[in-house]
């Protein structure tokens, strides 16, 4: 394991941020921590990562304690920040030298790994330019690039697609792939579920600072078990209820209810449950004005752990 | 070394900032120049002095007047383009048209000869004559040239039969205080035109000490070098806002983000603060030294007859204002704060110490105040160097406060940083 997080703590004052999460990471793996803003996944990396002292607990990177050998854990690693933590003002080049010879490039090796990272970036031709004259989208590229100039033996990112438009999000997530397969280990931060679905090997879904399920996709999709769900909007809204009370008692379905006016029914087979809903519709009169048919996934088992949506 | 590069980097950012190149070179510059203008010295003569403009008002109905006139015009100076009169004389009925004169720049003085002049030197009665001349405050050299002139004149025709060892020593003494050799040189023949002088002068019945000379100054200021002064005071005044926003930084690379990924990278705490400190360090420095350059280039700032106080003074300066910077940036709580506490902390301790008023202005109790500033002591200084020549043993004091003030503020720095980071 090149990362092995061990019951780690973190409080601020009276506020416990992170508790005892505890997980691990194979070498050359993309491991995701999935959650909603305010989880605990940045105060997670932020302590893996050196900037913050755990409050208990410990974690150990190729070996190295992050408390006794914060030092020897910064030479490996690599961070990508949720901010564009770049200077603004000088050109991306500069940048790239700068962060290189903080990370102890010197030399031809300095000038290739700028090289290197420039192209992985796409910015080849804009690498004189100044940052501040960069788009989002390549300004975030150029913070990806800035954290593998010292080829880390493993990468955090924090939320690296935030605030970008899809191409440049597809760039970056076809960038990590590449990484990865190159060899590259990845703890990956989102509040994206087909972010980490995408790129994952393993994922943890943290929540209210506790890690509450990890695993494969297949094996988190598991725990939510084999049940489709189907979400109504009907007409008249008023009858929700007791069109779900109805519905209740189909065969297939194994859950159905009203929720901020949408019906939501959790059926075994969704295409065969379908066409008795549309009947039963048709019985009684309603209307259905849309209809949507949802595979289990990251959201539905966040649901289920949380009883909150991922996006909340 | 990565400390250093980090200061470099710093110091890249801060010098390719058309702005802030603006704030911290241009700006103490141009300030100092309306000041200078506005208190008096700018464009005051420091070369060789020949041809000073002076009114004269002879409004004398005898001879003496005349005589008085032809000392003055006859003195001659020794120049690089050869003999030249020390003073070009032009003539007025009006001695307030004159005093204008002065008062617009397009003299250096006037000189007054009233009416009855030759009529009460000549009088048997005890009738005392008078000589008035308005000199300008801001000619400092050419104006004391005047009035030592005029006075020695005065005494001569006072002490025609006395002799004038006495005068020439008074002579002497008042000259020593004016800064110009080139004006002492001037008045190497006055000797020989007295004397010829007196000799037709002593024939008449001149009586003793019946001249009165009476010398007032026509403007606003005293005679003091405001350039040396304010060009000081400026960069000083400068330098505090430029040390201020290069430590403010540090907060600045904390919201952008920046300061976490160095914090990322394997360097310690205080490797990151001194690379950041030093690179406020050298900003301040640079900027320091090319206002001193430039000073000394545009308006012949004299800033010290020495390179190793003047170096010294400087470094020790730009340190404490660093260090204060850094204790400003690591007490706020934000960029917003530490601007707000900069620029307040900037004025209120460029007034006290003295960088828009002269501190000789100040209340006993004020000047007390004044000194728990960097700038003052700065300030003092500076002007010590400049004006007063003081040598490096002399401004020893001087650099020991501003050590120890260094020392205090970032120590103090040093504890808040250590809290905001190390958590």
């Amino acid at each position: 394991m090149i990362l092995k997080a061990q019951n780690l703590s973190k409080n601020f004052g009276d506020v416990e941020a992170v508790r005892g999460v505890s997980f691990e990471i194979a070498a050359g793996e993309i491991y995701s921590l999935l959650g909603p803003n305010g989880a605990g996944k940045t105060t997670t990396i932020s302590m893996l990562t050196g900037l913050l002292t755990p409050t208990s607990g410990d974690a150990f990177l190729d070996g190295f304690s992050i408390r006794e050998n914060a030092h020897q854990v910064k030479k490996i690693i690599g961070v990508v920040p949720q901010e564009i933590a770049l200077y603004p003002t000088i050109s991306a080049r500069e940048n790239l030298l700068f962060w290189g010879k903080m990370q102890g490039l010197r030399g031809k090796r300095l000038a290739q790994r700028v090289d290197a990272a420039l192209d992985i970036a796409g910015l080849q031709d804009r690498a004189k330019y100044r940052v501040d004259t960069f788009s989002g989208g390549m300004k975030r590229r150029l913070n990806i690039a800035v954290g593998l100039l010292h080829e880390p033996k493993i990468i955090f990112m924090d939320e690296p697609t935030v605030g970008i438009d899809p191409q440049s999000r597809r760039r970056i997530l076809d960038t990590v792939k590449a990484l990865n397969a190159e060899g590259m280990t990845v703890l990956y931060t989102t509040h994206y579920m087909e972010e980490a679905e995408e790129l994952s090997d393993r994922i943890g879904i943290i929540d209210d600072g506790k890690l509450i399920a990890e695993g494969t996709l297949d094996a988190l999709t598991r725990q939510v078990g084999e049940l489709d769900t189907l979400r109504i909007t009907a007409e008249p809204a008023e009858k929700l209820a007791d069109y779900a009370a109805e519905l209740q008692r189909l065969p297939e379905v194994e859950r159905a209810f009203g929720e901020e006016g949408i019906l939501i029914v959790q059926a075994r087979n969704a295409n065969q449950t379908l066409a008795e809903v549309v009947r039963y519709f048709n019985q009684v009169g309603g209307k259905i004005l849309s209809l949507q048919i949802q595979e289990p996934n990251l959201e539905t088992l966040f649901l289920r752990l949380t009883g909150r949506a991922l996006r909340d | 070394m990565k400390s250093w590069m980090i200061a470099l980097k710093d110091t890249r950012i801060a010098f390719s900032d058309k702005n802030a190149l603006l704030l911290m070179i241009a700006a103490p510059l141009l300030i100092s120049m309306i000041m200078g203008a506005a208190f008096g010295n700018l464009g005051d003569e420091s070369s060789p002095v020949s041809e000073i403009p002076v009114v004269i008002v002879n409004l004398d109905e005898g001879d003496l007047g005349e005589t008085f006139v032809r000392i003055l015009a006859d003195i001659e100076v020794e120049t690089s383009e050869g003999q030249k009169p020390l003073f070009a004389l032009t003539t007025l009925k009006s001695k307030s048209e004159a005093i204008s004169q002065v008062e617009r720049g397009d003299a250096r003085g006037v000189l007054y000869l009233p009416p009855e002049f030759s009529e009460s030197l000549r009088s048997s009665e005890t009738k005392t004559a008078q000589v008035e001349v308005y000199s300008d405050p801001s000619a400092s050299v050419s104006s004391a040239i005047l009035r030592e002139v005029t006075r020695r004149i005065v005494y001569a025709f006072n002490t025609v039969r006395i002799g004038d060892e006495v005068a020439v020593q008074q002579l002497l003494a008042a000259l020593d205080e004016s800064p110009s050799p080139e004006g002492y040189a001037a008045l190497q023949n006055l000797d020989e035109i007295l004397a010829e002088e007196n000799a037709s002068f002593g024939e008449n019945e001149g009586s003793l000490e019946r001249l009165r000379l009476v010398v007032e100054t026509v403007g606003k200021s005293e005679n003091i070098d405001w350039m040396g002064y304010f060009v000081p005071s400026m960069s000083i005044f400068f330098l505090s806002f430029a040390a201020f926003a290069s430590t403010r930084s540090i907060l600045e690379e904390e919201r952008r983000g920046t300061l976490h990924r160095l914090m990322t990278t394997p360097l310690s705490v205080p490797e990151i603060l001194l690379g950041k400190i030093g690179g406020a360090f050298l900003v301040g420095t640079l900027q320091f030294a090319v206002l001193v350059a430039v000073s000394a280039w545009i308006f012949h700032v004299h800033w010290s007859d020495d390179f190793l106080p003047l170096a010294a003074l400087t470094l020790v300066t730009v340190t404490a204002m660093t260090s204060l910077g850094a204790l400003l940036a690591a007490f706020a709580r934000d960029t917003n704060q530490a601007s707000l506490l900069g620029t307040m902390v900037s004025l209120v301790f460029a007034i006290l110490g003295g960088n828009f008023l002269p501190t000789m202005a100040f209340p006993s109790w004020l000047t007390f105040i004044s000194k728990i500033t960097v700038n003052r002591w700065a300030l003092d200084g500076f002007v010590s160097l400049a004006l007063s020549h003081a040598t490096f043993n002399e401004i020893l004091p001087t650099l020991g406060v501003l050590l120890g003030m260094s020392l205090f503020y970032f120590s103090l720095s040093a504890v808040f940083f250590a809290r905001r980071f190390v958590r």
